[in-house]
């Protein structure tokens, strides 16, 4: 029998009208408000200023709830870090908040191991039981966190109160070495706040900056700047042992053997003294360098980093010459024993080039870290803790193998895990005592020389039963009663952090301090500018030598925080676990990078699952070629490998930190990861990780273009032959805007802050590894990745592809139903409801930019709370895309007409615009020839994306600004 | 197959096809008349709005500024019975009553919804209310109803015919995004 396709549609219609007639039973009641809540209005946003605690950048951010809910964290442009930007794992706290993996109530652990709920009451007995043991014994309590804050004031005091004990910072080594590094290198605390947008040139030794390190979007949005201000002089180099992201964004990368960096930065002091004149450090600082490199000569140096000699002098030269210029050193690739003398040589080199003080700011720190973690596993393991509380920390898997930190946390008689998530410490604390999320309570952060963020929470918290670890705190020390020394400070988290600033700024009397709290709130925090110390150098850099035996042999193990997962806090989010990583576009999953060559001797397939064996364990992994990876370096990312942190980070992985073994700072005897040799070894077992992109080739398209200082993006040639092209189409008109956005390839770093925004705005499911390897991706936006170039001389593109709204659109004249089509305003908009699933807009997308639903989307609750309301959520069976986010123009629109006024330029902000921590992208109305992205899409760097197809997009290019000719190294 | 029988089938598929339409259109319609749900409180709209010349949005607050004109709260509501019935709270009307209930209990009352638009559409109050749209146009003469019932089929072409007649936007986006 044949199917007309006449029948074909009477039949689809049959079978539409019964799925509309069952959607109709939903929602059917509607509850009254009992009282109505003075701060929102149902059906319209309410924004709440607060702090970014996914890293100890301390960025703030506003969040955007609706009806009591939170539904997308912004960055706050009136924050002093990140002036609005925000990074991916910021704007994945909100999938911390609602993690249906989420603890609720306190649990104890039982002898066989299992777990077993109890309640508050029992739970705090406990602790308080605990506590006084402790005090009797004698013996010393400690406290292990990130302890952010006016919390760790309040960690003091209640040590205090008890009579003493250990308060230890849980961070990780090259969080740690930096701040100690400035101490060397100044003789006293000091923390640098560095001001790339006041440089003309960086020089990043092991830093990845871009990702992981220090305050990564403050310093992309100062990359930027700099940029910005030098268009065509100026530069950034980047030495390192492995192409991250940021040394992808150099101007110039040079490998390093990894141990290679402090006598590097040894080389280019040697080289900057020689070419300053002889009163320029002052004579006790010269006196002291002298010492430093008594008996080096710059080929001994440059003998040790493996570079020519001719390349540091030629370094040093540039350095001098671009001043102000930025040395940025010990980043995740230089962890070692001498991870504190290379930052302490960068700050040497600051100093010595006049940079500290103009690009490099020094202030005093809050409060400073008193113990040192590995003092801590030595106490336990002595048997000298009876009781240590972890407060949002997991260090059995954050921290190296060779630690032993599980053991030792066996020793300790009462171990009480202050946590979110179950994770692989909470598996063997005796006590697990849930806490609110950090967007669910108070909270505050200091900002070097800037003043401090203040966290308020945005919401009810999303379940009963978890508390604020300052609460827990608290009501601890009012169990302890009269047995302390002194009283609790405060009834509540609240009242403690009020009474603390107030306390802290000299305000005082009830309308003042409710003036200025308010405000504080309102702003997102205190701030307030200090002014830069300016100090010498202390007479001890004398010492930074590093140990010339130290330099590891063989291949090297570098084990560098994810750019998604950090340190694997962020693997039980979703978004971040489907982010595909910035250079290997890998998503939910994790690899070991090595170069070709080094597989090729050790007969290793790419792809190929291999062992990696150090002399403390070993793990297995499926292999990626990079071929920016230093030939004697194994690559492999943190945060994959987790036994208990949920189910979404419950994928197929190895912690790469049971390979490594701890090791002590050669300068401050704090603990660090030791260096390690691996050996590989194939296995034979042809298992690769799921790659998101088709090819890193742009096989001469032309589609993310690189250009000199001056240059137009396009050919005289290329513009006769786009002149010439014709159409059959009738030109759209656009009578009253046209939207369009304009994107600086220069000032893109390839983040992914835009990626998660827009997931997080527009309901963008995520469908899993297995749909991801069956190239079903959601994204609206994605970075593609291009290479140019070989090895050394590897030139890295990244260039953010979205809907191009084409004015000519070819997905629009296939689509048979219309639902697809060309608005008057000139977005290419989609109409769900309309679409039957034929795909053929899809196929015919020269840019890859529509997905198809081919499931119902998921989120289990209470995931789906974070869901937008103002945007639709997908079904099976539609074909979605970039909309330019038509629900933020509309909004906008609609706030201009009540208002009277016109649509200002600047006033749309799609959510990927106002993510972008390098502000790289620009919307605004074309048709308006005074908007910035107007002026921006007419300048010579101009062009469009696959235009020799005539599709006319509404999104303009801008290439990449090529500041340094590539040369081999 | 046999050509003949192909005519059959074929108009066999159209008997089957209209049927379905038809049924589908007396659904509707049926579903409109229906759709005037018992409330948990007998409000009346002819008591308040009518005879008493409430104006809509003094409980449907956020109409003017907001897309959801809003359901009046319980404080509301009790803010004027509450004092009506003063002391003699026995004395109150047995719909009085059970406002009453729920206003001491802090419970919220569950209202039926009577309008009901599907989750691919965006409707704003907020924007007709100021295109000076009358509250009456989508939602009928409610300051004559005692027991609200819906009047206008929310359908796609009942919508679009209103958009045509004032000049409004027809672009899809302005409702579906």
């Amino acid at each position: 029998m044949t199917l007309s396709r006449r029948d074909f549609f009477k039949i689809t219609a049959l079978g539409g009208m019964a799925v509309v007639g069952a959607d109709r039973a939903s929602a059917k009641t509607l509850y009254s408000y009992v009282i109505p809540p003075d701060n929102s209005v149902p059906g319209l946003a309410t924004w709440y200023a607060s702090v970014c605690l996914e890293c100890p950048a301390g960025c703030g951010v506003r969040v955007r709830t609706r009806e009591g809910r939170a539904v997308m964290v912004e960055g706050n442009p009136d924050h002093p870090v990140n002036h609005g930007g925000l990074c991916p794992r910021g704007h994945a706290a909100l999938q911390g908040l609602y993690n249906p993996d989420r603890l609720t109530t306190p649990l104890r652990l039982q002898t066989g191991g299992s777990l077993q709920a109890i309640n508050w009451d029992e739970a705090m007995t406990v602790f308080a039981v605990g506590v006084q043991q402790a005090r009797e014994s004698g013996r010393r309590v400690a406290f292990l966190g990130p302890l952010l804050g006016s919390l760790g004031f309040l960690v003091d005091r209640w040590i205090n109160a008890l009579g003493g004990g250990l308060r230890v910072v849980d961070r990780l080594p090259f969080e740690r070495a930096l701040p100690d590094g400035y101490r060397l290198a100044f003789g006293q605390d000091v923390v640098p706040r560095f001001r790339l947008d006041q440089a003309r040139m960086i020089l990043a030794v092991g830093a990845d900056f871009l990702e992981t390190w220090w305050s990564p979007v403050e310093l992309i949005r100062g990359l930027a700047e700099m940029r910005r201000r030098h268009p065509a002089d100026g530069g950034f180099v980047y030495l390192g042992p492995r192409r991250s992201l940021t040394a992808a964004n150099a101007d110039r990368f040079l490998r390093i053997r990894p141990g290679a960096e402090p006598w590097l930065l040894l080389g280019l002091l040697h080289q900057v003294l020689a070419q300053l004149p002889p009163e320029q450090p002052s004579p006790a600082e010269r006196l002291s360098l002298e010492q430093l490199l008594c008996g080096l000569s710059l080929e001994t140096l440059a003998g040790r980093t493996g570079l020519a000699a001719t390349m540091l002098r030629g370094l040093a030269e540039k350095l001098l010459e671009q001043s102000p210029t930025v040395v940025l050193a010990g980043g995740s690739a230089s962890d070692g024993p001498d991870s504190t003398g290379t930052a302490a040589l960068g700050a040497v080199l600051n100093r010595v080039l006049g940079s500290v003080g103009q690009t490099v700011e020094l202030y005093r720190p809050e409060l400073e870290p008193r113990t040192d973690l590995g003092e801590l596993v030595s106490a336990m393991d002595r048997g000298e803790i009876t009781l240590l509380v972890i407060q949002e920390a997991n260090p059995v898997f954050t921290t190296p193998a060779g630690l032993n930190f599980a053991q030792a946390l066996r020793r300790v008689p009462l171990v009480v895990n202050l946590t979110s998530f179950p994770d692989e410490t909470a598996a063997l604390a005796h006590l697990t005592l849930p806490v609110l999320s950090p967007l669910e309570r108070w909270g505050d952060q200091p900002i070097a020389g800037r003043g401090w963020g203040l966290a308020q929470p945005v919401m009810q918290p999303v379940r009963e039963g978890p508390r604020a670890p300052v609460d827990i705190l608290l009501e601890l020390w009012k169990r302890l009663g009269d047995t302390v020394a002194e009283k609790p400070p405060a009834q509540s988290t609240a009242d403690y952090l009020k009474a603390h600033w107030m306390e802290r700024l000299g305000i005082t009397g009830d309308a003042e301090v409710m003036h200025a709290w308010a405000r504080a709130l309102q702003q997102g925090g205190i701030f307030q500018e200090q002014p830069s110390l300016d100090l010498p150098l202390a007479p001890t850099v004398a010492e930074i030598r590093p140990d010339p035996a130290g330099q590891p042999r063989g291949l090297t193990l570098v084990a560098y925080p994810s750019p998604s997962l950090y340190d694997g806090r962020g693997a039980n989010r979703p978004w971040l676990q489907e982010l595909p990583d910035p250079m290997t576009k890998a998503v939910w999953g994790e690899w070991v990078e090595i170069h070709p060559d080094t597989a090729r001797t050790a007969g290793v397939r790419e792809g190929e699952r291999i062992r990696l064996r150090s002399a403390r364990g070993e793990i297995e992994l499926p292999v990626i070629f990079t071929r920016g990876t230093h030939p004697d370096v194994v690559a492999v990312p943190l945060g994959q490998g987790h036994s208990a942190f949920g189910r979404y980070a419950n994928i197929p992985g190895a912690n790469p930190l049971t390979l490594i073994d701890h090791a002590s700072d050669r300068r401050t005897g704090a603990t660090c990861w030791a260096r390690m040799s691996v050996e590989i070894r194939g296995t034979g077992v042809f298992d690769p990780p799921v790659i998101s992109a088709g090819t890193m080739d742009q096989h001469g398209r032309g589609i993310a273009r690189a250009v000199a200082p001056g240059e137009p993006a396009r050919s005289p040639v290329e513009i006769r032959a786009l002149q010439s092209l014709r159409t059959l189409n009738v030109p759209h008109e656009h009578p009253e805007h046209r939207w369009g956005m304009v994107i600086d390839l220069d000032l893109c770093v390839g983040c992914n802050a835009c990626v998660t925004a827009c997931s997080a705005e527009n309901n963008v499911p995520v469908v899993g590894r297995a749909e991801m390897a069956r190239n079903h991706a959601m994204h609206w936006i994605r970075i593609e990745r291009y290479d140019e170039g070989t090895d050394d001389e590897l030139e890295t593109r990244f260039l953010p592809m979205l809907c191009q709204h084409c004015d000519q659109a070819p997905c629009e004249t296939v689509c048979p139903v219309y639902a697809t089509y060309h608005t008057a305003q000139g977005l290419n908009a989609m109409v769900y409801n309309r679409c039957i699933g034929t795909r053929y807009c899809e196929n015919n997308c020269p840019y890859s930019v529509r997905s198809f639903n081919w499931f119902e989307a998921r989120w289990p609750w209470p995931l789906n709370l974070q869901l937008n309301p103002d945007v639709t959520v997908r079904s099976v069976g539609v074909t979605e895309k970039c909309t330019f986010c038509v629900q933020r123009i509309r909004e906008a629109e609609e706030n201009a007409r009540l208002a009277g006024g016109p649509l200002r330029d600047g006033k749309v902000m799609p959510a990927c615009v106002s993510a972008c921590p390098a502000e790289a992208l620009i919307f605004g109305d074309l048709k308006d020839s005074h908007s910035t992205a107007s002026r921006a899409a007419s300048t010579e760097r101009a062009y469009h994306a696959l235009e020799h197809l005539n599709t006319k997009p509404a999104i303009t290019y801008l290439a990449r600004i090529r500041r340094e000719e590539r040369r081999k190294a | 197959m046999i050509p003949h029988a192909t005519g059959l089938l074929h108009d066999a598929w159209c008997v089957v096809f209209c049927c379905v339409v038809a049924l589908a259109a007396l659904g509707c319609d049926q579903r409109l008349a229906e759709n005037t749900p018992v409330q948990p409180i007998a409000f009346s709209h002819k008591v308040h709005a009518g005879e008493n010349g409430l104006d809509c949005q003094f409980c449907h607050a956020y109409a003017r500024r907001s897309p959801v004109a809003g359901i009046p709260s319980l404080q509301r509501c009790a803010g004027c019975h509450r004092p009506m019935v003063a002391s003699k709270r026995e004395a109150a009307k047995p719909e009085v009553q059970k406002l009453l209930d729920f206003s001491d209990k802090k419970e919220p009352i569950p209202w039926v919804r009577v309008y009901d638009l599907p989750d691919h559409v965006y409707f704003s109050h907020r924007t007709h209310v100021h295109a000076e749209v009358r509250c009456q146009t989508c939602h009928g003469a409610v300051e004559t109803m005692d027991q609200v019932s819906q009047v206008a089929p929310l359908s796609m072409g009942w919508c679009v015919n209103c958009h045509r007649e004032r000049n409004a936007s027809q672009d899809c986006l302005v409702c579906h995004k």
